[in-house]
């Protein structure tokens, strides 16, 4: 037989179905009819005949099955009947469909999100060289001296490039206004490590990192749409970046990033070894490329003699010793690290509801199946076979599955930027991650596995239990099936257990977080970020300090406005300016063994806005100028860990280098939450803001407290500050609170998104266990009568459906908190002062699902006691 | 349904169909027929399974079907031969003959 008859003939088949379908009628009538003729003629009566004809014929409708199956297309067919028969049995039973379609589709919508997000961010490719790429030790310590120092003396790197961080305003051609640009100065061969060409124009050449170079800046392809439309001749022109004119030589790709998506830009970092920064304080991060035939081994080695080289050339301090505590971080885990933990937890806690929705499904169309063992068993009688029955379940759990793929793809589109704003990912990381084609094909994928699965315990118990057909109304519910149905919710409140302790333990760590004390008053405070040029715009423009002094005059003088004040560094949010202090007179704290402190400006009212109180001697004051005497304030645990057994006041401090002159500590400030909320927080000495030696030039944040609202009190200021100098960019504004929540947000994310599922969890597993008991009374209906005829109280049976379906629930149970503990493991680094084992998490979760299995199963129950025997019996 | 000895050899069917319809189209009760009556009713058909076998066999391009009008002007579907039919049939019949002279064999020596 040629393959092309055969698929003309098939899809003849498929297409003139309605037609051969009648024809193959007809020709079964006319067969029939002949032989009743025939049988007539032998002398049969007509009826006889007739009957006789028939019988001999057999079964119409497996010899139609069969015939349609020899064309070929039978399995086409009959999966578009089959698809229309479960749509009309859904439809049948809207509650039951409602029920699965949702739960399913919110376990699929779900995983299907936080899918696109995982990719997104830890399986996509980054964009840039994936492999051999590595980050030096902690980054952001590194010195211009000991970066040129590193890599002159590596081996087995190709490239090995600086970086840092800086936020300037950016000024293209004549436009007035400016807006903050987030960049990266770099050294030249920043592009050549990243194994990255620019799309447009070139990357950096050797020795742009010099001295004496000329200025230029590589632009991100989305600053360059937003700022110049586009335009090819971008090369060339001049933009100003604080303050100083730049040449722009090129454009990155699209979709580049480095380090993080918020960065737009990319400058020559100028090393000068005769600029006192060069080997001041260390501020940059080291990213090599390794040789290709590099391995581990040699890594190692490497590491090892970069770090000997290290320890012969510079002496450190005990805090920031870079002979020890020497790693490589491969690059992804030092941008997607911290990312990586929580999403894998929300991922898992995903998957558990995934699992338990499925379970859910299971257990409901294994019970439909069941209850329809009448309509299958005249099926059968009918003449269709097993396999056709399996398929006909099979397509119910697929269409199900399908429509549940549908909402849960619906679910995913709806719900995406809301989980990704939502989710913990900083630095613009939310921009990079999209919901794509894979995604919609993984919820598909997910469905018709989901589906299947689902299928499979009701399929198995009809291929293997053929006689419980038969069986049915003496045993009433085949035994298998009921150990099935058990185990399935066993599962499923299993899982709901871990989750809902896994919730319960967030819950309480972030009760204990929220109960820290920041030691600051946030109440009604606004925060506002400015950005100065470094330029001289002008001879007559302000110098820092008295712009600063003029902005807190005009704010102050503002309705509604209590107090304001500027510091370098916000609490909770900023980190950065740490470094060693020197302590007068105290030679055991020299050297290699000067504490590390944060190093906090502020302005006289700056403290008092934020309601953080002088403990002892004096705050900063309007007298303590640049001019002045040097003074210092230092934080409690600073006095107490320095000065144990007298008095911090008068004593005399420094920081940065040896020639730094002393300050003398004028005062004790009261203890506060400094870089995060549960973190420690390292020693701090405060200055006045007039007496920051370098640096304020940067940028600074103003506080502002009052009565008003923080969106007009917003507006005032940002025309006060352009009003005052044009140079001064607004680069953030918000309100302490948000700092606050910012700053409590992980844990609280976590704890919503885990309270979220762990709430679904319960209702799920309440839901099934509801259907399976009130089930089991369905079928024990005239047991229960018989028994309420025979003189037992409602009560009795109520207690006896409690009890037969709450087993299962207690086993389940049980087997959650053990393995709740055996999970712990995973959930300890999101815990703040909790225990993972924590008993009270444990025996409130149990607690939970149990009183939810409780109240699921008494509904059913109690329908169970009220029935009246002699209806129970009838309906039998 | 009923399963007597006279059923038709399985495997045999497509062979025995191909032979009737060898002679002159038929529609499906003529086929039975023609195989009871000739077998001199040694032979039956399941009659139902019959259009399994017409509809494989359709599709196998050994035969054919029309609508046609029988002696006393009924429509029938009628079943016809086709060239690859009869190839096909030759092969059957050659491989029957060599089944039925080794059964043949085997049971006249013992």
């Amino acid at each position: 037989m040629s393959r092309f008859t055969d698929w003309t003939f098939r899809m003849r088949a498929l297409l003139g179905r309605r037609s051969l379908e009648s024809q193959v009628d007809q020709e079964f009538a006319f067969h029939v009819q002949m032989e009743a003729e025939k049988l007539q003629r032998e002398g049969l009566s007509v009826d006889a005949a007739e009957a006789e004809a028939h019988r001999r014929f057999g079964s119409e409708t497996r010899e139609r099955e069969r015939a349609r199956d020899a064309w070929g297309v039978g399995l086409g067919y009959a999966l578009i009947a089959d698809a229309r028969h479960a749509l009309r049995q859904m439809r049948r039973r809207p509650g039951f469909s409602v029920l699965a379609v949702l739960t399913l589709g919110l376990g699929i919508g779900a995983t299907t999100a936080l899918f696109a997000v995982v990719y997104g961010l830890l399986v996509r490719p980054l964009p840039f060289r994936n492999e051999g790429l590595s980050v030096f030790w902690s980054a952001h310590n590194w010195r211009g001296s000991e970066y040129d120092y590193v890599r002159e003396g590596s081996i087995a790197f190709d490239h090995i490039a600086a970086y840092s961080s800086l936020a300037e305003p950016l000024r293209t051609g004549s436009s007035e206004a400016s807006r903050l640009l987030e960049y990266v100065p770099a050294t030249a061969n920043l592009f050549d490590a990243l194994g990255v060409k620019p799309v447009l124009g070139r990357g950096f050449a050797p020795g742009e990192d010099r001295p004496g170079a000329e200025r230029v800046v590589v632009i991100s392809h989305g600053l360059w749409q937003e700022e110049f439309g586009g335009a090819e001749d971008v090369i060339g022109r001049r933009v100003t970046i604080g303050g100083q004119p730049y040449t722009v030589i090129g454009v990155m790709p699209r979709g580049f990033y480095f380090p993080t998506p918020e960065f737009r830009a990319w400058r020559p970092l100028i090393l000068d070894p005769n600029d006192p920064v060069y080997a001041g304080s260390g501020w940059l991060a080291l990213i090599g490329a390794h040789k290709e035939n590099v391995g581990q081994a040699e890594l190692t080695q490497e590491l090892a003699r970069i770090t000997r080289l290290l320890g012969e050339r510079f002496t450190y301090t005990a805090a920031w010793d870079k002979t020890k505590n020497a790693s490589m971080t491969p690059v992804r885990e030092y941008l997607l690290g911290n990312v990586r933990d929580p999403l894998l937890l929300l991922m898992g806690a995903v998957a558990l509801l995934l699992v338990i929705a499925c379970a859910n499904a299971a257990a409901l169309i294994l019970a439909r199946t069941t209850d329809r063992t009448t309509e299958l068993a005249v099926r059968l009688a009918l003449g269709a076979s097993h396999p056709r029955i399996a398929r006909q379940i099979v397509t119910e759990s697929i269409v199900m599955a399908t429509i549940s793929a549908i909402v849960g793809a619906t679910v995913a589109a709806v719900g995406f930027r809301t989980l990704v704003a939502s989710l913990p990912l900083q630095r613009g990381f939310g921009g990079a991650v999209s919901l794509g084609w894979q995604a919609f094909a993984t919820a598909f994928v997910l469905a018709l596995a989901v589906g299947l699965g689902v299928a499979a315990a009701p399929v198995r118990q009809l291929m293997r239990g053929r006689l419980d057909i038969r069986e049915r109304s003496e045993e009433g519910l085949g035994r298998g099936t009921r150990r099935m149905h058990s185990g399935l919710i066993a599962a499923q409140v299993m899982l709901a257990v871990m989750l809902v302790s896994g919730a319960s333990l967030l819950i309480r760590s972030v009760e204990r977080i929220r109960s820290i004390e920041t030691g600051f008053d946030a109440t009604g405070v606004v925060t506002i970020d400015l950005v100065r040029e470094a330029g001289v715009v002008s001879a007559d423009a302000p110098s820092p300090n008295q712009f600063y002094q003029a902005v807190l005059e005009r704010v102050e003088a503002l309705p509604g406005v209590t107090r304001a004040g500027f510091t370098n560094r916000l609490p909770v949010r900023d980190g950065g300016w740490q470094g060693s202090v020197n302590i007068e007179g105290r030679a055991d704290l020299g050297g290699a063994q000067r504490p590390s402190t944060l190093y906090r400006a502020a302005t006289p009212d700056y403290l008092a806005t934020l309601g953080i109180q002088v403990r002892a001697g004096r705050g900063i004051e309007a007298t303590d100028r640049a001019d002045g005497a040097l003074v210092a304030l230092v934080s409690e645990s600073f006095a107490r860990k320095i000065w144990p057994n007298e008095s911090a006041i008068g004593k005399r401090v420094s920081f940065g280098g040896a020639q730094v002159p002393w300050r003398t500590v004028v005062g004790v400030v009261e203890e506060t939450r400094m870089i995060s909320m549960m973190g420690e927080t390292p020693l701090t000495l405060w200055i006045p803001l007039s007496q920051m030696p370098w640096g304020t030039s940067a940028g600074a944040v103003l506080v502002v407290k009052g009565t008003a609202d923080p969106a007009s009190t917003i507006t005032t200021v940002r025309s006060i500050v352009a009003d005052l100098d044009r140079g001064v960019a607004i680069a953030r504004t918000g309100t302490m609170k948000s700092v606050v929540n910012v700053a409590l947000s992980e844990p609280l994310q976590l704890r919503f998104f885990l309270g979220l599922f762990g709430a679904l969890a319960l209702l799920l597993g309440a839901v099934g266990v509801y259907g399976v008991v009130s089930y089991a009374v369905t079928r024990r209906r005239a047991e229960f009568g018989i028994r309420m005829a025979l003189g037992a109280a409602p009560g009795r049976v109520l207690g006896l459906v409690v009890s037969g379906g709450m087993m299962p629930v207690v086993i389940g149970a049980f087997a959650g908190v053990l393995s709740s503990i055996a999970m712990s493991r995973l959930v300890r680094g999101f815990l703040y002062e909790v225990s993972p084992t924590d008993s009270v998490s444990l025996v409130a979760a149990s607690g939970i699902v149990l009183l939810a299995g409780v109240v699921a199963a008494l509904v059913p129950a109690w329908r169970a006691g009220s029935v009246s025997p002699v209806e129970a019996l009838r309906s039998e | 349904m009923s399963s007597t000895s006279s059923d038709v050899i399985r495997g045999t069917l497509d062979m025995l169909i191909l032979k009737v319809l060898a002679n002159e189209a038929e529609h499906g009760w003529g086929i039975c027929e023609r195989i009871q009556l000739v077998s001199r009713d040694a032979l039956r058909v399941q009659q139902g399974s019959l259009y399994a076998s017409l509809h494989r066999m359709t599709r196998e391009g050994w035969i054919r079907s029309y609508w046609g009008v029988t002696a006393n002007n009924r429509q029938a579907r009628y079943y016809e031969i086709t060239r690859a039919g009869r190839q096909q049939l030759k092969v059957e019949s050659e491989e029957w003959s060599r089944l039925a002279a080794g059964v043949a064999l085997i049971m006249s020596t013992t």
